[in-house]
């Protein structure tokens, strides 16, 4: 038990608050085997080779566009959200409340409840809001994350509209047990504490992380609410976050896996006031949020067939102001088989989730079944040549929702090692249910509410080119989706309702390519490189029935749905030096629905940019040590995302990985006690 | 396909030429001049949209924003009244709680009567009333979202002569509407069925009168006798001589909260907005002598929000869009005829005529 002590107090040192070291030892005591092992890092180059396996519905989405994080930007942003992330890598509009503050996101023109967020294949979306937090979902302990544009609700379900950002856990059976250790120091008062660890063994594998970011987030502003443009600072914006993953895999043999995933998390969050009330004490408020989310997984694979269950249980809870409870418990289930023909590949099964609340604005506790049929059929007609048809049916309470049916197609132009060409085409109805605030909200409730429902088709074309030198490849999508029946707030007399009240009509292109170095046959492996480019134009237009009055609102783009949005990423390596660069920018948005342009009613466009620098240190070749120094808003934009919310000017990072001192330390430790 | 986007295009350089029209409009002279309508618009609560529009009703123009034209920066706030006393408006806001004094000729910042310097001055003020040199705000207090009720209202006094803040009287109920007669001060306490009458020499209470529950809008009519709507349905009028309820009309259609109330030039006609749940919203309108309730609207109209009637008998009608987009003002003849509407900003929500 001496070891424990040890720990207990090295968990004190790296986090003081007094919840902690209890955590700290559930996850050394699946840790401690490590000591003494080899200790061996996962840098950058390493993290590329990373082989994942994909959820079992990707191959079905074979004609959807999806993008995964580039494994390098996920080990230099500890300290960001998926948020961040979306904004300065994909197409996809992150609506920033303020500086780590509630991020919501619009894909493709829809809004923010239409985009479904699925961790390891059970969707964890608000049940209450119908939408994720992008600022609540950081990067630093997540393994993968992609984002698939367009419809996907033939696989997710509800909410699926836009598109789904899928967050996924998968062992990596490398044979390494390797512990990371990072810090960051950030402005502001950022502090930014994670241990990660991996053990790999033959049939077991070790998954743990657990990490600490705090911010006190009392950046400088221009006021622009008050006279003169005053340099202010921003109040009541602190928060600090805890979150741990802890993901063991058992392979029993080679056709069986069971694997037990977990990710908790606790907020405390001030909510960032409105630049105008950034002096106004009596409207800040407090937010809490915990999550706690949990699965089992089990996977059999039998010569051509294969069986996945999982069970899950999820758990969200969010205290406003001290005094406003909103808390959710679900529990998934979750059974599907898979069979493989020759050259057909279809899966069916059922969803099930149960759902019962504890939230104050609901008149009582609701308890809630939903039950999904899905089937997915992949069919190669040739070797150039594919198709795939997928439909699924959700039941709430025995009342049926919108099918939805899935048509997608690929042919490839051209398919060899060194070049693909292919037209990708795909056809889908997508929906999102009510949610339950629209449903249950004490004195707003409209039973005749109905679930939205959106069609949409897209084209699209992908290259690739391998050159002696390079890598090339190229995307082009063109898209055109109807949503109807989207579910508005509408004041009703003195009560806000949910109405089913717009209509939109959403056609938008997306583009991007991305250069690499090709290493393989590359004379000189000291340097690496890869820049990426996107762009997407996005025409989100109401055709909500209007009455016609001195404002035209047929038509009109929805307020903060920028139609212009690029970024470019560019990374640069050169033996243990490497740089990279991320950069945004974002067309105007709009306040209101009319598209006035008004000092109120017009956002101006805005860019950002970071820049991270920074080395990788050998010492005796097993020790490590990292370092990055990080300039975020490297150009000093001032800016504002969402109106009157304030965000920082040009403020910087230090982040270390791996401190050697530590690792002696943890050696010694070793050398101890095992 | 091709024609209709330039029509588009078209359309949208065409708004663009004239709404830059519009803003850049009337910079040199002083801006009420011109303008004998002030339009209040609420704005959203979550980004703080209020503002401030003027028409000019000779040449039908709306202009939008004057307030941000005056004053270089936008009120920053949901503006739930605003009044005008003295040579002054006084612009009442909340998500930021505070009092805008700006002069009434061009909208020029006077004072900015906010929370600083550690004091609380205002939580969620609501309404003003000036008499002499003192200014009055009703604040509802601060919102308990487990009760979903307001708790510790007060009302602050303002010192008009040197702009300062000179007392808070505390209050049980959520203070909403003050008017002042015969140096007393009548306060309306929405969540209580009573009206609280002060002292303004001595800011201290004289009596309590019960009205009906949700006790809202208070005007004072050309007998001057006072006239109060309810949000529990009732509408009575009271006598400020002795300070008693008069006469009681029972269950008539109101809004429920934030009634909107007006009396005409001549203060013997008021007319009232009513925003029955799952209905379209309805204008009322009762002579002060009548003994019966009127039984028919006068107006009949989606997400209406602000009524008013200026000295020609012409019906000013705010209607919310929901909240969406911008606002739209209609303009009726006094029996309800429709004549003709103009753009304002988001959620017009009352109006001051010159």
């Amino acid at each position: 038990m001496k070891h424990k002590k040890i720990i207990f107090f090295v968990g004190k040192l790296l986090f003081p608050s007094k919840k902690i070291p209890a955590f700290i030892c559930f996850f050394w005591i699946n840790s401690q085997i490590l000591f003494g092992q080899n200790l061996k890092n996962d840098t950058i180059s390493q993290l590329q080779t990373i082989e994942i396996t994909g959820e079992k519905w990707e191959k079905y989405a074979l004609a959807s566009k999806k993008q995964s994080i580039d494994s390098i930007y996920l080990a230099q942003n500890p300290t960001q959200n998926v948020g961040d992330w979306l904004m300065h890598n994909t197409p996809a509009y992150i609506k920033q409340y303020g500086n780590g503050m509630l991020g919501s996101i619009s894909l493709r023109g829809t809004g923010a409840s239409h985009t479904a967020v699925i961790w390891n294949g059970i969707p964890i979306n608000s049940l209450t809001l119908g939408e994720a937090d992008f600022g609540n979902i950081p990067l630093n302990n997540t393994q993968k994350i992609t984002l698939h544009y367009g419809g996907a609700s033939a696989w997710q379900g509800s909410e699926a509209i836009g598109g789904a950002v899928s967050i996924d856990q998968n062992p990596l059976w490398n044979h390494q047990k390797n512990i990371t250790l990072r810090q960051t120091f950030g402005s502001f008062g950022q502090s930014f504490s994670q241990i990660q660890s991996n053990i790999s063994l033959k049939k077991w594998e070790f998954q743990n992380t657990f990490s600490r970011n705090f911010i006190q987030n009392n950046f400088p502003f221009y006021n622009k609410t008050q006279q003169n443009s005053p340099l202010e600072t921003q109040q009541n914006a602190s928060w600090f976050q805890n979150s741990f993953t802890q993901d063991i895999y058992f392979k029993p043999n080679k056709s069986t896996l069971f694997a037990l995933k977990s990710w908790g998390q606790m907020r405390n969050l001030h909510i960032q006031p409105t630049m105008s009330a950034n002096q106004d004490q009596s409207t800040w408020a407090t937010q809490k949020d915990n999550n706690l989310r949990v699965m089992l997984d089990f996977q059999k694979h039998f010569a051509n067939w294969s069986i996945f269950v999982k069970q899950a249980y999820l758990y969200d809870y969010l205290l406003f102001n001290e005094q406003q409870t909103t808390a959710t418990h679900r529990f998934v289930s979750q059974l599907k088989a898979e069979k493989n023909i020759k050259n057909i590949t279809f899966q069916f099964g059922a969803n099930n989730t149960l759902i019962r609340t504890n939230v104050d604005a609901y008149n009582a506790q609701i308890w809630e079944n939903r039950i999904d049929f899905f089937a997915y059929f992949l069919y190669d007609i040739s070797k150039k040549y594919q198709i795939s048809i997928n439909i699924r049916q959700n039941i709430i309470n025995q009342n049926f929702t919108p099918i939805t049916p899935n048509f997608s197609q690929q042919y490839f132009f051209i398919k060899k090692e060194n070049q693909i060409f292919s037209l990708k085409n795909t056809f889908s109805r997508n929906y999102k249910v009510p949610t339950l605030n629209d449903r249950y909200w004490a004195g707003s409730q409209n039973p005749n509410l109905r679930p939205e429902n959106a069609w949409s088709g897209e084209v699209g074309a992908f290259f690739y080119q391998s050159f002696p030198k390079i890598l090339f490849t190229l995307e082009a999508t063109h898209y055109q989706m109807y949503v109807q029946d989207w579910i508005l707030w509408q004041p009703q007399g003195s009560i806000w309702q949910p109405q089913n009240r717009r209509n939109v009509e959403v056609k938008g292109a997306e583009f991007s390519f991305k250069i690499q170095k090709n290493m393989q046959n590359a004379k000189n492996k000291d340097l690496d490189f890869a820049i990426s480019c996107q762009y997407a134009f996005t025409q989100s237009l109401n055709r909500e029935n209007v009455e016609s009055t001195v404002y035209y609102l047929d038509k009109k783009q929805l307020p903060y749905t920028p139609q212009h949005r690029w970024n470019l990423y560019f990374w640069i390596k050169y033996k243990n030096v490497f740089t990279n660069i991320s950069y945004q920018h974002t067309g105007e948005r709009f306040e209101t629905l009319d598209n006035v342009n008004t000092l109120l009613g017009r956002l101006e466009g805005f860019q950002t940019m970071n820049w991270n620098i920074g080395k990788n240190f050998f010492w005796k070749n097993s020790l490590e040590f990292s370092l990055d120094f990080q300039i975020k808003n490297a150009l000093n934009e001032n800016y504002q995302n969402y109106l009157f919310r304030a965000m920082p000017l040009r403020h910087y990072a230090i982040s270390f990985a791996n401190p050697i001192i530590l690792k002696i330390l943890f050696q010694t430790l070793a050398v101890f006690d095992l | 396909m091709k024609t209709k986007f330039y029509f588009v295009a078209k359309l949208l350089l065409a708004f663009t030429l004239v709404f830059s029209a519009c803003t850049k409009n009337n910079n040199s002279d002083p801006i009420v001049d011109i303008n004998d309508v002030v339009v209040i618009n609420e704005g959203n609560f979550s980004s703080a949209t209020g503002s401030v529009s003027v028409y000019n009703s000779t040449k039908k123009l709306p202009t939008l924003g004057v307030f941000e034209v005056a004053n270089g920066f936008p009120v920053a706030g949901t503006i739930q009244n605003m009044v005008t006393f003295g040579d002054s408006y006084y612009v009442v806001t909340n998500a930021s709680d505070k009092v805008l004094r700006v002069k009434n000729t061009d909208f020029s910042l006077i004072k900015n009567f906010k929370n600083e310097g550690g004091n609380t001055n205002f939580t969620n003020p609501y309404s003003f009333v000036g008499i002499g040199n003192k200014g009055y705000v009703s604040n509802w207090g601060t919102y308990n979202s487990s009760t979903f009720a307001f708790e510790n209202g007060f009302i602050t006094v303002l010192n008009l002569d040197n702009n300062t803040i000179s007392a808070k009287i505390p209050l049980n109920g959520q203070p909403q509407n003050l008017l002042v007669f015969n140096n007393n001060l009548y306060v309306s306490l929405a969540g209580t069925d009573k009206i609280a009458v002060f002292n303004t020499s001595t800011n201290t209470k004289i009596v309590d009168i019960t009205v009906g529950f949700g006790a809202d809008k208070m005007l004072l009519d050309k007998n001057n006798k006072i006239w109060v709507l309810c949000g529990g349905g009732n509408l009575v009028r009271l006598n400020p001589a002795n300070n008693t309820a008069e006469q009681t009309f029972a269950n008539i259609p109101v809004s429920g909260y934030n009634e909107k109330m007006v009396l005409n030039d001549t203060k013997d006609k008021i007319y009232w907005l009513t925003t029955p749940f799952n209905q379209p919203c309805k204008i009322f309108t009762m002579d002060i002598t009548a003994t019966n309730i009127p039984t028919n609207a006068i107006i009949t109209r989606d997400n209406l929000y602000g009524v008013g009637i200026d000295k020609n008998n012409i019906l000013y009608v705010g209607d919310s869009k929901g909240f969406t987009s911008n606002g739209v003002v209609y303009r009726y003849d006094a029996q309800g005829t429709f004549l003709d509407q103009f753009n304002a900003g988001i959620a017009p929500n009352g109006f001051i005529f010159r």
